[in-house]
């Protein structure tokens, strides 16, 4: 073994930044090596992690699918899996490697090619996300190639930044002739400036600043100003600059906006609503069993609106149901399914969380650094009232605050 | 910015780790299906095996100096049935040593390639790197001839090489070397940056922005690119437009630069004032300014000195 060196360093490097924290493999149970328990268990952690993941418990999700990861270091879905609770979580930089490790595992997976390229697009990797959506549509059933293909019309609806023409000013050595940075040693460089002209003349204050730089604050925009200005024509080469920098930008801008809205417009009725009565009727008058009338029921009924725990945008690009491409017919009812009691459970509000928002919502009593005094005997008994509750809580404090004092008094 | 400038160098050679070898996809060539007319052109695409995807993700992982992430791939990699004995994963881990700054360990793995045929140039090229960035640049410059001998398409090793030419101040062998570079990976933004920087040594500033906007065109995130090309704005004299991009958090930072590109124009008001506002903006830039600052009293001093033993 040549590199017998190599595996510490290694191990030394890998050692953060990719692990789960909080998870461990202390933390789980690992069954004795029965092929058939461990199958099932792992089946039972990845089938836990997608119905976390569908509604949108991120950190259980994750849980479950690394505990699939702890039984099946090789399971591309449970890499998959967290993955997309990475992505999710904005941790992009931990999603790619696991699934570039996924991918190296199985390179032809098209929802594991379809993730990836969704996230490469996510994180701005438009060209390598185009390669890797092109692959999941070259080899995706026809649920996955539409989702890939959602995506690459988006990058394709990008704009691009226009290629910059390169500006170059007349060459320095007849200003400058003797100013030289010399390299004296690998990591030294030294300045001979013996010879170097005095300032410029023609420097002006500077009445303005390019639009380029309206990402620093006023403050921040007046330190760059330099004592002294460039010549006219620069400045209109500046000027000119900012101006087709402000009009890409502004395009970009529009049509991400036109885009979000185009992806969160709510889904309209696939059929009209007295064929939905229909339905309805048909289904009351022979009933089934209880998922699949559910799943039947809400078959063509809109989407439900996006919630908080729930982007639509992530479900509408990402998969992590592996046997989904397999077997789109199972696959379609296990979504509707999902759909339909997604529809029909009313929203789970906490009693406690309720009661605990409630309470923070009345008014604070009020303190006081002073006691209340007054002439009026009664007023001032109110007084001591609103402020510590009873007379008798009152002198007991009084009490204590002489005692103490006296107490202070005999150790001095 | 002297130290930035320093850094800067470091860079410069860090980047001649950026160039890594282009692979051929071992895989078959499909077309695109199920494509409407609206959807994007359809292509072949080719279908790269598991192998192929991890060496090019490990790459990929190093050249962007996502370390652990390439680590763990190549963990990952080795634990597989006939991951050990693999020469390309070796050839990556002793990459990843490199870029680790790990050096001895780097070069011991380099050396115990250098017999094997298909990766004996690449093994030369990084052994020479890891012997550059010790300052033994004979050594290196052997073994990176022998490396284009081996295989004339090696960027990295003409980049390797144009680097030792810049620094023994051979500017024509210097542009050769990047010349033959740039053909053979004309899209590589590190090459950009390292010709650029060769012609800012040379004084050749406006060359240099036309070479630092290239990188920046190919890669835009190149953070040495865009440091370098406020360097040749700036050392035209064209301050303000030095700042064009300038964010918030890098503020003393380029406020640095541009008052040492000042300092060596001999814009000493302006340089003085540059380096007072780089303390101001930035508390990590106190030091460095603060030395810039000391450095150009220092010059002036000695300009007032000569002017008054020329008058006298």
């Amino acid at each position: 073994m040549p590199l017998g060196l190599a595996p510490a360093a290694l191990a030394a490097l890998s050692a953060h930044g990719t692990a789960v924290a909080g998870i461990s493999e202390a933390d789980f149970f690992l069954p004795a090596p029965d092929t058939h328990a461990r199958q099932q268990l792992i089946d039972a952690e990845l089938a836990k992690g997608r119905l976390a993941l569908g509604e949108g418990q991120l950190l259980p999700a994750l849980q479950h699918y690394t505990r699939a990861l702890t039984l099946a270091p090789d399971s591309s879905e449970a890499l998959n899996g967290v993955a997309v609770c990475y992505d999710r979580l904005g941790r992009f930089e931990v999603s790619r490697t696991y699934y570039e490790i996924a991918l190296g595992i199985d390179p032809t997976s098209p929802i594991l090619l379809n993730n990836y390229g969704y996230s490469l697009y996510l994180q701005g990797a438009q060209d390598q996300a185009r390669r890797f959506l092109m692959l999941a549509v070259a080899v995706g059933d026809a649920e996955v190639q539409q989702r890939a293909l959602r995506t690459l019309a988006s990058i394709d609806t990008t704009p691009r930044p226009a290629p910059q023409l390169v500006q170059t000013a007349a060459p320095l050595a007849e200003q400058v002739p003797a100013a030289q940075i010399v390299r004296t040693s690998a990591h030294e460089v030294r300045l001979v400036l013996d010879q170097a002209p005095a300032a410029p003349d023609r420097m002006q204050l500077a009445d303005g600043l390019p639009a380029q730089m309206a990402a620093l604050s006023d403050r921040q925009a007046a330190m760059i100003r330099p004592v002294a200005a460039l010549d006219a024509v620069d400045e209109a080469h500046i000027a000119l600059a900012d101006l087709v920098d402000a009009r890409l930008i502004a395009a970009e801008q529009a049509q991400r906006q036109m885009q979000a809205r185009r992806m969160l417009r709510p889904a309209t009725p696939a059929v009209p609503v007295w064929m939905q009565a229909v339905i309805d009727l048909a289904l009351v008058a022979a009933p089934q069993a209880e998922p699949d009338r559910a799943a039947l029921a809400n078959l063509f009924r809109p989407a439900d609106a996006p919630t908080h725990a729930r982007d639509p945008l992530w479900d509408a690009h990402q998969m992590v149901d592996f046997s989904q491409s397999v077997r789109p017919d199972a696959a379609r009812r296990r979504h509707v399914a999902a759909l339909a009691n997604s529809i029909s459970q009313p929203e789970q509000t906490d009693q406690s969380v309720r009661q605990e928002a409630e309470a923070a919502d009345q008014p604070q009593r009020r303190h006081f650094d002073q006691p209340f005094q007054s002439d009026d005997a009664k007023l001032n008994d109110f007084a001591d009232r609103m402020q510590h509750g009873s007379v008798r809580q009152v002198k007991a404090a009084q009490v204590a605050r002489l005692q103490a004092l006296l107490l202070r008094m005999q150790q001095a | 910015m002297i130290r930035s400038l320093r850094s800067s160098g470091r860079c410069w050679l860090l980047a001649c780790l950026i160039g890594w070898p282009v692979w051929a996809a071992s895989a078959e060539s499909v077309e695109v299906q199920g494509m409407d007319a609206a959807a994007p052109q359809a292509q072949p695409v080719s279908l790269p095996d598991g192998r192929t995807l991890t060496l090019q993700f490990i790459d990929q992982a190093i050249a962007e100096h996502r370390l652990q992430a390439a680590a763990e791939l190549l963990n990952r990699a080795m634990a597989r049935p006939g991951g050990a004995a693999d020469r390309e994963l070796q050839l990556r881990t002793a990459e990843l040593l490199l870029a680790s700054g790990l050096l001895p360990d780097a070069e011991r793995a380099f050396q115990a390639l250098l017999p094997e045929a298909d990766v004996a140039a690449r093994a030369r090229t990084g052994l020479a790197i890891s012997l550059i960035n010790r300052g033994e640049a004979g050594q290196a410059r052997i073994l990176l001839q022998e490396a284009v001998a081996m295989a004339p398409d090696l960027a990295r090793a003409w980049s390797a090489l144009a680097v030792l030419a810049d620094r023994a101040h051979n500017w024509s062998e210097a542009e050769g070397h990047y010349d033959n570079a740039l053909r053979v990976a004309p899209d590589d933004a590190g090459i950009w940056n390292n010709r650029g920087y060769s012609r800012l040594l040379q004084q050749d500033f406006a060359g240099a922005e036309a070479d630092f906007q290239q990188a920046l065109q190919l890669q835009p995130k190149l953070t040495e690119a865009q440091t370098n090309l406020r360097l040749a704005r700036a050392l035209q004299g064209q301050y303000l437009r030095s700042f064009a991009n300038s964010r918030a958090q890098n503020l003393g930072q380029d406020l640095n630069t541009v008052g040492f590109a000042a300092m060596l124009r001999g814009d000493h008001a302006l340089a003085e004032s540059y380096f007072y506002r780089a303390m101001e903006a930035d508390p990590a830039y106190q030091d460095r300014a603060a030395a810039n600052l000391a450095y150009l009293k220092a010059v002036r001093e000695n300009n007032n000195q000569s002017a008054g033993m020329e008058r006298r």
